[in-house]
C-alpha cells in the first residue's frame, strides 16, 4: 500500500499488527503522498491506496473504503476569552499577519502560535484545511514534535494557540470554534466541522484476497480501539474506550 | 602463554580497531549523505542561507547554526562557573559527610533521562521565564538552563577529579606560607587544575552540543536567528531530529548535511582543547 | 650559647591526640632564637607532629586535638586572638618533598608577598633577589627566572622552596627532612644553607640522618614513642647522653 504521509504512521502501525496476527506475505507501506496514492492504486502500483482527501470527480475507477477520519483542534489556555476563531483568522495567526489577541477579540497580548515539524501527517493536515495553497505558516513561530509538548505549552501559556488532532484533546486546554462550529465527535462526523478530512483506503476494482483480508482488519473494534487511542476519529463503534 | 598473551593483545587491537572502524564509517556515511547537497546549493548559501523551507526547495542553515552556538555558550556559562564552584565545594570546603551524600545526587542528575529534564523545563522553567522575563518563555534561555543543569554533573564530576588530582602538597605549600584556605583554592589548587577542568568544560561543551531531546522541548525550534537571549530559536541538533522521521530526497539529505556540520563544530572544539593542552604538560 | 636568651618557641605539657592516638605526650621543650636545633628519633615517633604543631599544620588534619601549651615569643598559639596568617607567617614549614607550586621561579618566590598584598613591583624585585640570593639560587637561575620551576633539579627545587619561605621574612624556619630527597652534594649545600640561616633565624629540623643532626645542629632533641627522651647542646646529646635510649639509638642499637 502506498500515498498519503498522513496515514502511513497509523496504516504502518495496523500493518505491524497485522503481520503479528496473520501468516502469510507481508503487508508494505509507503508515503508519496494522497495524489501518489490515488495514482498507484489506479495503476496497480500498489493494492491499497491511501488517501487523506475526497477524490475529484475525475478520480474514477476506485473503491473507497473509510478508515477513520482526522479532526483537528484548535486549542487554547482555558483561561483565554477567545473561544472561537474564523478560518481567515486562524489563517492570519499562524502565517505571523495576525500578531495580537485583541486583533482577534481577544485580551491584550502577543500571540505564540505553535506549529508541529515539515512532515508531521498533523502540519500537512492544517495546511491543507486551513492555510490553503496560498498561504505558509511563517517560518518563526514556535514548532514542537510532539503533540504532548504543543498541548503542554498551551496549558501553561495563556497566550499560546496551537492545533492538534480532536482526539487528544484534554480538559488542560479549551478547543475552540471555528467559523462558529464547536469541534466534536459529531460535528467531525457529520462534516459541519470544517476540519477534518476522510482517511481513505483505496482499491482498484474489487479488492485483491490479500488487500481484503487488510481491510477487514482495519475495521475491526481492536483496530479502530487503535486509532481512536492514536487521536483519530475512528468510523466504527469501537470495543472499549471509542468515545474519543 | 606466549600465545595466550598474543591472543589477548591481538584480540584487544581488533575491538579497538572495530571501534574506530565503526565510527569512521558512520562519519562516511554522514559524509557521502550529506555532502552532495551542500555541493548542489553552494556551501555559503547552505551555511549562511536564512531559509530553511526544505519542501519547498529552500535549505539555508544560518539559523541553525547561530541557534547551536548561542544554546551551548549560554549552557557554558550557567555550568562552568556552577560546576567549577560545587566541585572546590565539594573537595575543599564541605565536610566528608555532606560531601558523601551530594557526590552520589550529582550522579543521579546525570541519570535523569532528557526527556523528563525537557518536561521539567516546559512545565516549570518556561512559564516562569515567560511571566517574569517576557517573550514565549521558549527561548534560548530556556534551552540554555536545562543544558546547563543538564552538563553540571560531567562539569562538576571531572573538574573534582582535576582538583582531587592536585597533590596535597601545593595546598599544604600555600598554607604553610601563611595564604588564607581561599587563596590557597585560587591561587595554587585552581591552575594546578586547569588542563582537568579545561577537560571537564569541553566535555560538558560537546554534550550540550549533541544534547537533543530536552532541547527541543524548550528551545521553541523556530527558524529564526535570534535577536536574544527571550528569543525561540532552532539548534542544528533538534533540526535534524525534528524533521527525519519523514524527511525525504533532499530534504533527508539537507539534514544530513546538517549533521555534517555538527560533526565539523565537534571536531573543532576537539582539536581545540588538544591544542590547548598540548602546551604544556606539569610534571610530576 | 649563652643561657639567659629567651625561648624562641616554649612548648608546656603538649598533647596531641589523632582521634584516639596519643601521638605526643606531656612534651616540654624550649627552643633558642638564632639555633639549630636537630629533632631526632625513629620513625613514627612523632617528629614530623611536633614540628607540625609550631606552625599549626595539624589543623588541617581531621580528629586532630592539641593539650598543653605553645607559645612564640610568650604569645599562645592556640589563643582564639592568633591569626593563623600570621602565625604561618612568622613560623615557615619546608617539606620533605621539594614541592614548588607548578608555576614560574619567579611566581614561587613571589607567592607568599602577593598573597599578603605586596604589589609594588619594584619592592618584589627586591624580594625576589633577595629571597633567592639568602637560599644560595639567585646565580644558577637568574637567567631562568620565568621557566617552569618544576624543570629545576630536584635540589634546586628544594632551594627555591627556601627561597619562597625566606620571601615571606619568617622568624622560625621549620624542615622536616628537606634533604631525605636530595642527592649527598645538594644535602651539603642546604646544611651550609642552613647554618647561614640561623645567624638570622630560628632553625628546627627533623632528620633521619645521625650525621647530619651532629654536623649540622647546635641542639637535640630526642624522641621516643611521642615521648620527648632528651634534649641538650647536640655534642652533649651524641657523645654523653644522659637517658640509656638516647644512646642505644645514636649508637645505632634500635631504630
Ligand atoms: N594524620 C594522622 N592521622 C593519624 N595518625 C597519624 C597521622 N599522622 C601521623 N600519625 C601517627 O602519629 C605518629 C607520629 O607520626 P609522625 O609523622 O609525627 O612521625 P615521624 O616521627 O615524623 O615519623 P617519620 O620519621 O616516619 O617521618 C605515627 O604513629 C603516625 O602513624
Ligand atoms: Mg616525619
Amino acid at each position: 500500500m502506498a500515498g498519503s504521509t498522513s496515514i502511513q504512521p497509523i496504516a504502518e502501525l495496523l500493518a505491524d499488527r497485522y503481520m503479528a496476527q496473520h501468516a502469510g506475505p507481508a503487508v508494505e507501506v509507503q508515503g508519496g503522498g494522497s495524489s501518489a496514492g490515488i495514482r498507484a492504486a489506479l495503476s496497480g502500483a500498489a493494492e491499497i491506496g491511501m488517501s487523506s482527501r475526497q477524490l475529484k470527480p475525475e478520480e474514477t475507477g476506485l473503491k473507497e473504503y473509510l478508515m477513520a477520519r482526522d479532526a483537528i483542534a484548535l486549542i487554547v489556555h482555558p483561561g483565554n476569552p477567545v473561544r472561537s476563531l474564523t478560518k481567515e483568522q486562524v489563517r492570519g495567526i499562524f502565517s505571523g499577519r495576525v500578531q495580537r489577541w485583541e486583533a482577534v477579540g481577544g485580551r491584550s497580548g502577543a500571540i505564540t502560535f505553535i506549529t508541529r515539524e515539515e512532515g508531521s501527517g498533523t502540519r500537512g493536515a492544517f495546511e491543507e484545511l486551513v492555510m490553503g495553497k496560498e498561504t505558509e505558516i511563517a517560518p518563526d513561530g514556535i514548532v514542537q514534535d510532539s503533540t504532548g509538548a504543543a498541548r503542554a505549552i498551551v496549558a501553561t501559556d495563556p497566550d499560546a494557540i496551537a492545533y492538534i488532532s480532536l482526539g487528544m484533546v484534554t480538559p488542560e486546554v479549551a478547543a475552540i470554534a471555528l467559523d462558529g462550529v464547536q469541534p466534536t465527535h459529531e460535528s467531525a462526523t457529520d462534516g459541519t466541522y470544517a476540519l477534518t478530512r476522510p482517511f481513505l483506503l483505496l482499491t482498484k476494482g474489487e479488492p485483491t484476497p490479500k488487500a481484503r483480508a487488510f481491510l477487514d482488519f482495519v475495521v475491526t473494534p481492536e483496530s479502530q480501539a487503535t486509532i481512536a487511542e492514536e487521536g483519530y476519529i475512528p468510523v466504527k463503534p469501537a470495543g472499549r474506550g471509542s468515545g474519543a | 602463554m606466549k600465545t595466550k598473551e598474543w591472543l589477548i593483545e591481538k584480540t584487544l587491537l581488533l575491538m579497538a580497531l572495530s571501534a574506530v572502524a565503526m565510527l569512521a564509517l558512520i562519519a562516511i556515511f554522514v559524509f557521502i549523505e550529506g555532502t552532495p547537497i551542500m555541493a548542489r546549493e553552494g556551501l555559503g548559501h547552505f551555511l549562511l542561507g536564512r531559509k530553511w523551507a526544505p519542501t519547498k526547495g529552500s535549505f539555508g542553515i544560518f539559523p541553525m547554526i547561530v541557534g547551536s552556538v548561542w544554546v551551548t555558550i549560554g549552557a557554558l556559562v550557567i555550568a562552568g562557573p556552577l560546576g567549577l564552584a560545587c566541585a572546590v565545594f565539594l573537595v575543599e570546603i564541605a565536610p566528608r559527610k555532606v560531601a558523601d551524600i551530594v557526590r552520589p545526587a550529582i550522579q543521579l542528575l546525570a541519570g535523569i533521562p532528557s526527556v523528563v529534564y525537557g518536561f521539567v523545563g516546559i512545565v516549570v522553567l518556561v512559564p516562569l521565564i515567560r511571566e517574569h522575563l517576557g517573550g514565549p518563555g521558549l527561548s534560548v534561555l530556556a534551552a540554555s538552563i536545562i543544558l546547563g543543569v543538564m552538563v553540571l554533573p560531567t562539569v562538576i564530576s571531572i573538574s573534582q577529579d582535576a582538583l582531587e588530582a592536585v597533590p596535597r602538597t601545593y595546598k599544604e605549600g600555600a598554607l604553610a606560607l601563611g595564604c588564607t584556605h581561599w587563596q590557597a583554592i585560587t591561587r595554587v589548587i585552581l591552575p594546578a587544575a586547569r588542563p582537568g577542568i579545561t577537560v571537564a568544560i569541553v566535555l560538558g561543551l560537546g554534550r550540550a552540543i549533541g544534547e537533543t531531546m530536552a532541547v527541543i522541548m524548550v528551545v521553541g525550534n523556530a527558524v529564526k536567528v535570534p535577536a536574544g537571549l527571550l528569543d525561540p530559536a532552532r539548534t542544528l541538533t533538534s533540526n535534524i531530529a525534528l524533521e527525519m522521521a519523514y524527511a525525504g530526497g533532499d530534504h533527508r539529505e539537507a539534514l544530513f548535511a546538517t549533521g555534517v556540520v555538527l560533526f565539523m563544530f565537534i571536531m573543532l572544539l576537539n582539536s581545540l582543547a588538544a591544542l590547548r593542552f598540548g602546551r604544556r604538560r606539569p610534571s610530576p | 650559647m649563652p643561657e639567659a636568651q629567651l625561648p624562641k618557641l616554649r612548648a608546656r605539657n603538649l598533647n596531641l591526640y589523632y582521634k584516639a592516638f596519643h601521638a605526643l605526650s606531656d612534651v616540654t621543650l624550649d627552643i633558642l632564637p638564632q639555633t639549630i636545633t636537630a629533632i631526632i628519633g625513629p620513625s613514627g615517633c612523632g617528629k614530623s607532629t611536633l614540628l607540625r604543631t609550631f606552625n599549626r599544620m595539624n589543623d588541617l588534619v581531621p580528629g586532630a586535638r592539641v593539650e598543653g601549651e605553645v607559645t612564640l615569643d610568650g604569645e599562645d598559639i592556640f589563643a582564639p586572638t592568633m591569626s593563623l596568617v600570621r602565625l604561618r607567617r612568622r613560623v615557615g614549614m619546608v617539606f620533605q618533598r621539594p614541592n614548588p607550586f607548578p608555576l614560574s621561579v619567579r611566581d614561587n618566590v613571589l607567592f607568599g608577598p602577593r598573597a599578603h598584598g605586596i604589589t609594588p613591583r619594584d619592592r618584589l624585585q627586591e624580594i625576589l633577589e633577595a629571597s633567592l640570593k639568602g637560599a644560595g639560587l639567585w646565580a644558577d637561575v637568574r637567567d631562568r627566572l620565568d621557566e617552569p620551576a618544576l624543570d629545576l633539579s630536584i635540589g634546586a627545587q628544594q632551594q627555591l622552596c627556601i627561597a619562597r619561605l625566606l620571601a615571606v621574612e619568617p622568624e622560625v624556619i621549620l624542615l622536616d627532612e628537606p634533604c631525605s630527597a636530595l642527592d649527598p652534594y645538594s644535602t651539603l649545600h642546604i646544611e651550609e644553607l642552613m647554618r647561614q640561616l640561623s645567624e638570622t633565624y630560628t632553625v628546627l629540623i627533623v632528620t633521619h640522618n645521625m650525621q647530619q643532626a651532629a654536623r649540622a645542629s647546635d641542639r637535640s632533641v630526642f624522641m621516643l614513642l611521642g615521648e620527648l627522651v632528651e634534649e641538650g647542646p647536640t655534642e652533649q646529646v651524641f657523645t654523653m647522653p644522659r637517658d640509656e635510649r638516647t644512646e642505644q639509638y645514636i649508637t645505632g642499637r634500635f631504630g
